[in-house]
């Protein structure tokens, strides 16, 4: 069988050298090409010379690179749709990075446009190969924990300028182009994540955002979030860029569960060990299972013609959560979702 | 040398209080009481103080300075208050009470009387807890920003207890809520402004109450910072304590996390029994030595004539948000404080 061809679109994302990676590692993909053409090129050019394939200054040469099957999209995401129109025009599949759009006008559009070119989009939301939480939830499924009551979240990231490395990620910092900050940024995969788990639409949401850690910050870096599905669960989150730089990790996860049966307390959701320095400890993840799976999903949805296991709609309603959230905080009042 | 008296032989009065007086100095257990004579017996056998099926005895005797109340939520106010009237200083467990109302003639009592009046907010002579207020006093995380807490457990109480009764104890986000609630005001020293909460009722117990067993609950202060707690009976039988706490405190300049399974030194591996985290406290939710220091403190105050810590004022207004709390989850909306104003 011959290997589907996957390139990456832009490095604006901090994940896109983690998908490269993965892309090349899948028994089923090759990476068959990098494109820049926005920010952190560099990284970008020297990304495809270390993987042997093309790099394009302009994706849209990429997109019709007769191997291409389909891309990962790292964009800022206010160009999200300007990429997935060339995409569906060259009628190639698309893996672009949360949030799905700024809006749910333009998250809508996307969706329009995909699904009259008949291509397939996928957002990659992390939690959902998560393996512990990928236990729990088949266990879920199978009725052998009874029913899902309430799922307490926790997602602290550090603040992005203090990624290591040259590449710029300030527009993670840019309210017109991130459309919010640590809440929105490190949050949204848990909102999936709990609409996920509960397997049902969101009804309420109440939230509390706040700029509070970080000063002269121009967007949000702490949010509180509880979220009440149609069937009863409840969500409740706490995200944002929390994490000291002292902290010996870049990410703490955490997801706490109760069913009417039995309680699932996930400290973490990746693989680690401890890395004990002269000057301080660090906490190395030595497996992104996730990343991996997202990638294999992606592939497996192309290869078997069938609806990715995140699809747009899913990135819609995540979106819808979180701007219900951002909404709630503004008023404080509770926000009615239908 | 003061004397005592527990009031209520129950959970918390045999197995937190109880032991306790034993090893306060300045202080003697001189008469125990419970409703259910048994209990009261099996009180005074471990102590050696004096058996009462009633209280109103006890308060007629004029040798005893305190009492210490560890009875049923909405029976705080009338044992309070009569206490008080007789002249006696009050230790009262948590909550305050069942309603405002009640927690106001309760320290109008104390004023009128003067006498001390304390409620048992225990989680502020926890020695984790207290270490990291130290912590924090000391800014070594800056400016508190918002503390996410967890107080979980399977309440092993059968369905005619009076925790699950929504009139007598209030459920857990009374019960349990008050505690997280002090902690929040304790920690951020600020004024709560608002309380949105989501309820359930989990357990076959809660639901025959109709009272709430899990619970959410959100706290605004005026200083800006946010407070996220978790609240729950209804874990699974078999929750140990190694897993009942979870705290995050995260300030402008760091964070401190705290989980009961990181203070956990031993787990313990045997054939047929599997992993075990095993309980170094009789409760979950705190240690013996918490309720030493509570009593103790009270007993100091009273000798001294000065105001205990985490005194009424306290007291009064971590119930006022558990109140806001219960109400909010009931009607679906954040509620302002004072609740006066609602």
């Amino acid at each position: 069988m011959e290997k589907i061809g996957i390139g990456i679109i832009s490095y604006a994302h901090p994940h896109a050298p983690r998908y490269a990676a993965s892309i090349m590692a899948h028994p089923d993909a090759q990476l068959v090409g990098v494109a820049g053409g926005g920010l952190n090129d560099d990284l970008a050019r020297k990304d495809a010379e270390r993987y042997g394939v093309p790099y394009y200054g302009d994706y849209r040469r990429l997109l019709s690179q007769d191997r291409l099957v389909g891309a990962y999209v790292g964009t800022e995401p206010t160009r999200h749709l300007e990429v997935v129109r060339a995409a569906a025009k060259e009628g190639r599949h698309v893996l672009c990075d949360k949030p799905i759009a700024l809006s749910l006008e333009e998250a809508d559009e996307i969706i329009q446009v995909a699904r009259a070119a008949g291509i397939k989009i996928m957002v990659p939301f992390n939690p959902r190969f998560q393996l512990p939480l990928m236990r729990f939830k088949a266990a879920l499924d199978r009725g052998e924990v009874g029913e899902l009551v309430s799922i307490f979240a926790i997602k602290y990231g550090k603040l992005p300028s203090s990624i290591p490395g040259p590449a710029d990620y300030g527009w993670l910092m840019d309210p017109e182009q991130a459309g919010g900050g640590g809440f929105l940024d490190i949050g949204i995969h848990a909102v999936d994540a709990l609409r996920w788990l509960a397997g049902s639409e969101a009804i309420r949401v109440y939230a509390q955002i706040d700029q509070a850690l970080h000063p002269n910050l121009e967007v949000d870096d702490i949010g509180t979030m509880t979220v009440e599905f149609e069937n009863g669960v409840v969500g409740a989150l706490s995200a944002g860029w929390v994490n000291p730089a002292s902290f010996p990790a870049w990410l703490d996860v955490r997801f706490e569960i109760l069913t009417t049966e039995a309680s699932f307390l996930i400290d973490s959701p990746y693989h680690g060990y401890w890395h004990y320095g002269r000057e301080r400890a660090q906490r190395v993840y030595w497996w992104r299972k996730d990343v991996d799976g997202l990638v294999d999903e992606f592939a497996k949805s192309i290869l078997e013609d069938r609806e990715p296991l995140i699809s747009g709609e899913d990135a819609r309603a995540a979106l819808a959560i979180a701007l219900a959230a951002y909404e709630s905080s503004g008023s404080g009042k509770v926000v009615i979702l239908h | 040398m003061l004397r005592a008296a527990l009031i209520g032989c129950g959970n918390i009065g045999m197995g937190g209080h109880l032991p306790a007086y034993a090893n306060v100095q300045e202080v003697k257990l001189v008469a125990v009481c419970d409703i259910a004579e048994e209990r009261a017996v099996a009180a005074a056998r471990q102590s050696g103080a004096d058996v009462y099926t009633d209280y109103r005895r006890i308060l007629e005797r004029k040798d005893i300075h305190m009492v210490d109340l560890c009875v049923p939520t909405h029976l705080h106010a009338r044992l309070a208050i009569d206490s008080m009237e007789a002249g006696k200083h009050v230790l009262c467990e948590k909550p305050m009470a069942h309603t405002m109302k009640a927690a106001d003639a309760m320290r109008q009592a104390a004023t009128r009387s003067n006498v001390k009046l304390m409620i048992g907010q225990v989680r502020r002579f926890d020695h984790r807890y207290a270490s990291i207020k130290k912590q924090t006093e000391a800014g070594k995380v800056g400016r508190l920003v918002f503390i996410r807490r967890a107080e979980r457990q399977f309440l092993p109480f059968p369905p005619d207890a009076w925790q699950w009764d929504p009139k007598r104890g209030g459920g857990v986000i009374l019960d349990i809520g008050v505690h997280v609630t002090d902690l929040f005001q304790w920690f951020f020293e600020s004024q709560p402004i608002e309380v949105y909460a989501i309820a359930r009722s989990v357990r076959r117990a809660a639901i025959a109450a109709e009272s709430f067993d899990h619970a959410f609950i959100i706290c605004k202060f005026e200083s800006g910072a946010v407070g996220f707690a978790e609240t729950s009976w209804a874990y699974p039988e078999g929750f140990g304590g190694s897993f009942y706490a979870q705290l995050d405190v995260i300030g402008t300049e760091g964070k401190i996390q705290y989980t009961d399974k990181d203070s956990n030194p031993m787990v313990t591996f045997a054939s047929g029994k599997g992993c075990e985290y095993p309980r170094y406290f009789r409760f979950m939710s705190t240690t013996e030595y918490a309720f030493e220091e509570e009593i103790h403190h009270f007993v100091r105050c009273v000798l001294d004539d000065s105001e205990p810590t985490g005194g009424r004022q306290f007291a009064r207004v971590a119930l006022e948000m558990a109140l806001a709390a219960q109400l909010s989850a009931e009607q679906g909306r954040p509620v302002r404080l004072p609740l006066e104003r609602e």
